[in-house]
């Protein structure tokens, strides 16, 4: 299936905004006039779109995950999830009325137990979920893993991750995408994922010392600034100055501190799908942290400029930026693919929605 | 059984098809068929038969599909396919889109839902917004009749499972005790079920009507208020809230409208959610104030340290410990009028409490040494 010329490439988004539009202004439109309940539905046609402008190879991708199965999923999770962790909730704060505290902070190390170990089921079941209701020349994906083993993996690698003041971290994200991704299949073929650490420390690092280095920038400048207004012979003149340099410090930090998070980010991003492959297959992903640096810029212009309405062509961005960076190399045997096997899923990614988490 | 004009070899493994030989406006069509369990596309021969389609694919076989049991889906940039109920991954695939005498035997695609299509997007709109206001409409206006309607023991169990008796953090002196009810006594509606007051040791100037008859004084208030009268006036604010049920009101409204927007999720719900309990707060607040003018000026108890209280607040209102009091209550300045409007010029008027009852109650907290803080603020 590869071929030789050098723009050809395996992954396409074929889609324009202006096709797009119509769906997702109707969305808008019959989301607020039912209340937020149609935005499963909307859910489901803006996937669908997306989906179906998606090129693979020599065949677009097809969405049949339908609104009322997300509906059915986000109802299943508020009623056996949220509802009870509610009332563990009222529980906690009832016990430390009452004067109970120790028993009170027990619950509550309960239901913080309970929250993280149900995040990590939900993330799997989602990728699972997406996975099941994704089609290719008729072929769709899946897991026959329910989700709970990840669930806590993601509970103690996380806690060990943050106990090491922190500096786990990394390698709790990389060995829980890792374990994550491996519990996947596509047709016949199951993804490996193999992503290392080593690589991702440097940026960490400066992910971490980032507070530190800004704030030191920050009290150089503001101390500068102090001491052109001095220089200046004081005055309001000269202390305005001085406050617009302290102004700018502090936006420095955040500046400094967000694009080191996002250089970070997009390494890890890189090196994870590097290292997945499916198959005969293998993956490549290429964005930099300019590239996510200028599709964060976008999005937060976009909102800005349109007064808010634009949010709803974020969903549609973010995908874009996903495909236009994905590369996939090797040859598929179209005979030898064949359906996959896994357990067919009957409702949508409710628990991941009842946390109301993003898709990327 | 081979369709007309098919031979065999005019339909190579995995190609996209080409036009059949002798096709004819009622068929056959060419187009492209996922099995659903291979990868594999297989070009085949499409035309109407019956209900239904009559698929010719390669070795001239011949499958049969009844046109209830596919659904056309949303057209794409591949042309229209096919999709088969009970057939996972089965596509049928029209690359230059569905000929007409086979979409005259299948329904229409989708678009927004079953629901939706049936009836047009606009109308759809008009009744989905109707029905929204409508349920909005309910859900403000029903905690206004219902709250009075649920029974007191339902609302002291309510009560007693979001906060418990508090008996811990609770002040108690026997004359403390006994100055708080004569208080209360004072300025109540006479020939009521009883209202449980209590000191409550909590560094806030603030006081609560809890669910259930109840009213909590925070002890952080006798910091504050150095005159019974004005204590007198809070309490009796608090007995109004109880009394005209606002607090079982306010647990409805505030249940009914997190019920009725659970389908959206986001900040923008619970904002709207404040903002209503807010303006339905100030209704309540006004009321309550009105009530307590009312039983001040029975008891012959002067509104004007109650006044003054309000006039204090307002020189706070925009910073301080006065704003958890003050959130949701009308601007102070307005409320200390409208309590020194209240004063009847020539009333004699006696004080709340004598100065040894006033001591008692106001020292309650200092003096039981047993009650705990309740939170550390």
């Amino acid at each position: 299936m590869a071929r030789e010329d050098s723009d050809y490439t395996a992954f396409a988004f074929e889609g324009r905004w202006q096709d797009y539009a119509p769906i997702a202004f109707t969305n808008l439109l019959l989301t607020i006039v039912t209340l937020g309940i149609y935005r499963f539905w909307g859910k489901a046609r803006t996937r669908r779109y997306l989906w179906a402008h998606t090129r693979f190879i020599d065949d677009r991708l097809e969405w049949t995950g339908t609104g009322l199965e997300l509906f059915k999923g986000a109802l299943m999770a508020l009623l056996v999830i949220m509802l009870p962790l509610l009332g563990l909730n009222l529980l906690v704060q009832a016990l430390v009325l009452r004067g109970q505290a120790l028993l009170g902070g027990l619950l509550g190390l309960v239901q913080i137990t309970l929250v993280l170990l149900l995040v990590g089921v939900a993330l799997f079941r989602s990728l699972r979920y997406r996975l099941s209701r994704t089609y290719w020349r008729g072929i769709r994906g899946g897991s026959d893993d329910p989700g709970l083993a990840y669930g806590w993996s993601y509970l103690w690698k996380n806690v060990v991750g943050y106990a090491a003041l922190g500096l786990l971290l990394p390698w709790a994200m990389v060995s829980l995408w890792n374990e994550r991704w491996n519990g996947m299949s596509f047709g016949q073929h199951r993804f490996t994922a193999e992503g290392r650490v080593a690589g991702l420390m440097r940026r960490y690092l400066l992910c971490y010392l980032a507070p530190f280095i800004g704030l030191i920038g920050a009290v150089l400048i503001a101390a500068a600034g102090f001491a052109g207004g001095a220089a200046a012979g004081g005055g309001p003149v000269a202390a305005g100055a001085s406050a617009g340099v302290a102004v700018l410090g502090v936006f420095t930090v955040y500046l400094v501190l967000g694009l080191v998070v996002m250089a970070f980010y997009a390494k890890f991003f890189r090196q994870m799908v590097d290292a997945m492959a499916l198959g005969p297959l293998t993956f490549r992903f290429d964005a930099t942290t300019k590239d996510w640096l200028k599709l964060l810029l976008g999005d937060i212009g976009l909102v800005i400029v349109t007064l808010g309405i634009g949010a709803i062509f974020l969903d549609y961005r973010h995908w874009r930026f996903f495909i236009d960076h994905l590369e996939g190399f090797g040859e598929i045997d179209l005979d030898e693919l064949s359906q996959s096997t896994t357990a067919e899923l009957r409702q949508g990614e409710g628990l991941l929605d009842a946390f109301d988490m993003g898709a990327l | 059984m081979n369709g007309p004009g098919v031979t065999p070899g005019e339909t190579p493994g995995d190609a996209t098809p080409g036009p059949g030989g002798g096709m004819s406006p009622a068929g056959p069509f060419p187009a492209a068929l996922f099995d659903g369990q291979s990868a594999r596309r297989h070009a085949v021969l499409v035309e109407p038969a019956g209900e239904g389609l009559r698929i010719t694919g390669p070795g001239d076989t011949v499958t049969m599909v009844a046109g209830r049991t596919l659904e056309r889906l949303p057209r794409g940039p591949g042309g229209d396919r096919l999709a088969r109920a009970g057939h996972p991954g089965w596509r049928l695939e029209f690359a230059d889109g569905l000929p007409a005498p086979l979409a005259a035997c299948l329904a229409p695609p989708r678009h927004y839902g079953g629901w939706i299509d049936r009836i047009g997007l606009g109308r759809a709109a008009l009744v989905f917004a109707g029905v929204s206001a409508a349920l909005v409409g309910v859900v403000l206006t029903a905690p206004q009749w219902l709250g009075p309607l649920v029974p007191m023991s339902v609302e002291r169990r309510i009560g007693e499972a979001l906060v418990g008796d508090l008996a811990s953090a609770t002040c108690h002196t026997p004359a403390g005790d006994a100055a708080l009810a004569k208080l209360v006594r004072a300025v109540d509606l006479p020939g009521q079920p009883p209202v449980r007051a209590q000191v409550v040791k909590v560094g806030m100037i603030n006081a609560v009507a809890l669910p259930g008859n109840r009213i909590v004084l925070f002890s952080g208030l006798f910091d504050e208020l150095k005159d019974p009268d004005a204590v007198a006036g809070v309490v009796a604010h608090e007995l109004g809230h109880a009394r005209k049920r606002h607090v079982m009101q306010a647990l409805l409204r505030e249940f009914g409208l997190s019920l009725v927007l659970a389908g959206s999720s986001g900040a923008m719900p619970t904002q709207l959610a404040r903002v209503t309990g807010l303006r339905y707060s100030r209704g309540a607040e006004a009321e309550a104030d009105d009530f307590a003018r009312a039983r001040l000026s029975a008891a012959g108890i002067s509104p004007l340290p109650t006044a003054g209280f309000f006039t204090r607040a307002a020189r706070h209102e925009p910073s301080g410990p006065w704003l958890a009091m003050l959130g949701s209550h009308p601007a102070s300045t307005d409320r200390a009028a409208a309590f020194r409007a209240a004063a009847r010029p020539g009333a004699v008027y006696r004080p709340a409490l004598s100065p040894a009852e006033w001591q008692a109650l106001a020292r309650i907290c200092t003096e039981d040494r047993r009650a705990r803080p309740l939170l550390d603020f």
